[in-house]
């Protein structure tokens, strides 16, 4: 029997959620039905899930969540502008949001390419070559047309670090991490728990200050 | 009669101290066994993230070859997202923009191979105990707590394999034992070798925005850092100062690694001429947390898998040298790596 593949296994992963449309359900159910390894993948995400229920702990500021919210809310919008209204299913929708942050990410990092050249304490040749290189991908700017990154929301003036420069700031700091550390942290960036403001009475902060 | 006693109990606390010693040594060994297993098998898994907001499943693959790492970490039902790392390079495809990173480094980045010490100090900042054998995926495994003894510094909860120490689940606690993190493989396969297919993305990047930016480190001697910490979390010392290019940033970028000899806060300072990021927070990214602020005309933030506490506290005592009136180093007194 042959392992599941990503798709298959984004599929379990999205019906455990109970988030599969019903088309996918119904080809999955037919699917499980007749596979036993993939009934035991099933199984071992129902119980681990399960098992990895953790209480509720982190107050995120309302604010901040209805300012991202709104921000996400815009994104979303722009992307349906250019696709064509209802041409995005609802479960990509929702592997939209939590990428705002990396949006802005590639949006910045984008015109980066050029400030590179900049840097005066170091010879300016990898970047250009770099960029120069480029020529084969599709490299584009930040005001690319085609581009799905939308550089309006380049600026979130109530997010005290960029999503460029947090995400670069963590990259760097793992590599100083254990190797525990760097996993945790790189699964931190892939993930959607990421660019949370946290209120500055956390609980931990709390607790240390009694 | 007195004396003997006097003996025995001499005897018995004695060994009781060697035995403690040996068994905090003891779980010593297993999180230095984990580590070298997490940096130098060959393994390809999938596992839940977990933590108080959402969870998550990734799949993870690992190539050790002959000190040349490749490790490929792919979201499988949140946002798609994936990073491949390499000894040179970092990539990230972000299906959801139809974007693709790429960090290039000029220099091979051994750090990635390098395998922590864990030395007896360690204990004055976590009681390290291992537990009993437990069943995790039907393997056994031996459970090893790392409790810490303040508020500064989050503690572990791990199952390693008994046979190959892999952590087949772990969990990051605060100092009240809450959770903030855990993570728990559904499937883990060691393997003998990985074929390079597994390591390559299997998204159709046609159409995908590309961004390339190279980066460059150069270590310095905290002398000419120009910063110090006057008021560090207990048993942080300074580890690497250095300096290094950054995506947004047009000037090097001072960065300071301290450590407890487990967890590890990077400092990050650099003039404040970006309109983007303005005054101070708080942010989170999975388990680690970023303190940001604005002093003397610089940015500062502090990043690590710590508790927000130590994050605040080691930001608002940074202190900067006097006599250090530029940010600019010149070339000849970096110090390549």
């Amino acid at each position: 029997m042959t392992e599941p593949n990503e798709t298959v296994q984004s599929q379990l992963s999205a019906f455990v959620d109970n988030e599969l449309p019903q088309d996918e359900t119904e080809l999955l159910a037919r699917r499980l039905s007749r596979d036993a390894e993939l009934q035991q993948s099933l199984s071992r995400y129902l119980l681990i899930g399960e098992a990895l229920r953790v209480p509720s702990q982190a107050r995120v500021s309302r604010n901040f969540s209805e300012r991202v919210a709104a921000a996400i809310e815009q994104q979303v919008a722009s992307v349906d502008k250019q696709q064509g209204e209802g041409s995005m299913p609802s479960r990509q929708r929702k592997w939209l949001k939590p990428a705002a942050g990396m949006a802005l990410a590639a949006s910045v990092a984008a015109g980066v390419v050029m400030s590179m050249h900049s840097l005066q304490f170091m010879p300016a040749t990898g970047a250009s070559q770099l960029a120069a290189g480029n020529t084969k991908s599709n490299s584009v700017s930040s005001t690319s047309p085609n581009s799905y990154v939308v550089p309006v929301a380049t600026t979130t003036p109530s997010v005290p670090i960029s999503a460029t420069r947090l995400t670069n700031y963590v990259v760097a700091h793992s590599e100083f991490t254990s190797p525990l550390g760097r996993r945790n942290t790189m699964t931190g960036l892939v993930t959607s728990d990421q660019q949370i403001e946290v209120e500055d009475d956390n609980a931990d902060t709390k607790d240390a200050a009694k | 009669m007195r004396v003997c006693g006097f003996r025995a109990l001499g005897w018995i606390t004695g060994l009781l101290c060697i035995s403690l010693a040996h068994a905090e040594g003891d779980a010593r060994n297993w999180l230095e066994r984990m580590s070298v297993s997490l940096t130098e098998r060959n393994y390809d898994g999938r596992f839940i993230h977990s933590s108080d907001t959402q969870s998550e499943t990734l799949r993870i693959v690992h190539r050790n070859v002959s000190g040349k790492i490749t490790e490929r970490l792919v979201s499988l039902d949140g946002s798609g997202r994936e990073y491949i790392r390499t000894n040179t390079n970092t990539t990230c495809y972000m299906p959801d923009t139809r974007s693709v990173l790429v960090e290039d480094r000029s220099d091979n980045d051994g750090l990635l191979t390098l395998i922590p010490e864990y030395r007896a100090g360690l204990e004055n900042f976590y009681d390290i105990t291992t537990g009993q054998e437990t069943m995790i995926l039907g393997r056994r495994a031996i459970l090893v707590t790392v409790q810490p003894r303040d508020e500064y510094r989050y503690g572990y909860r791990l199952w390693l394999d008994a046979e190959t120490a892999m952590p087949l689940k772990s969990q990051l606690f605060n100092h009240h034992g809450k959770i903030v993190e855990q993570v728990a493989f559904a499937e883990l396969a060691m393997k003998d070798s990985i074929p390079d297919g597994d390591l390559q993305t299997r998204l159709n990047t046609s159409g995908f925005s590309q961004v390339r930016q190279e980066v460059r480190r150069h270590f310095i001697s905290p002398a000419s850092i120009g910063w110090h910490v006057s008021n560090l979390p207990p048993g942080f010392k300074l580890k690497v100062t250095r300096l290094q290019s950054m995506a947004g940033s047009k000037n090097p970028v001072r960065h300071m690694v301290y450590s407890d000899g487990l967890a590890t806060v990077s400092v990050f300072i650099e003039p404040n001429n970006n309109s983007e990021d303005q005054g101070s927070g708080l942010q989170r990214v999975g388990s680690v947390f970023a303190f940001h602020t604005d002093n003397s005309g610089f940015q500062v933030t502090a990043v690590g898998e710590v508790p927000p506490l130590t994050v605040k506290s080691i930001v608002g005592s940074l202190t900067r040298d006097n006599g250090q009136s530029s940010i600019s180093v010149s070339a000849s007194a970096a110090v390549n790596k």
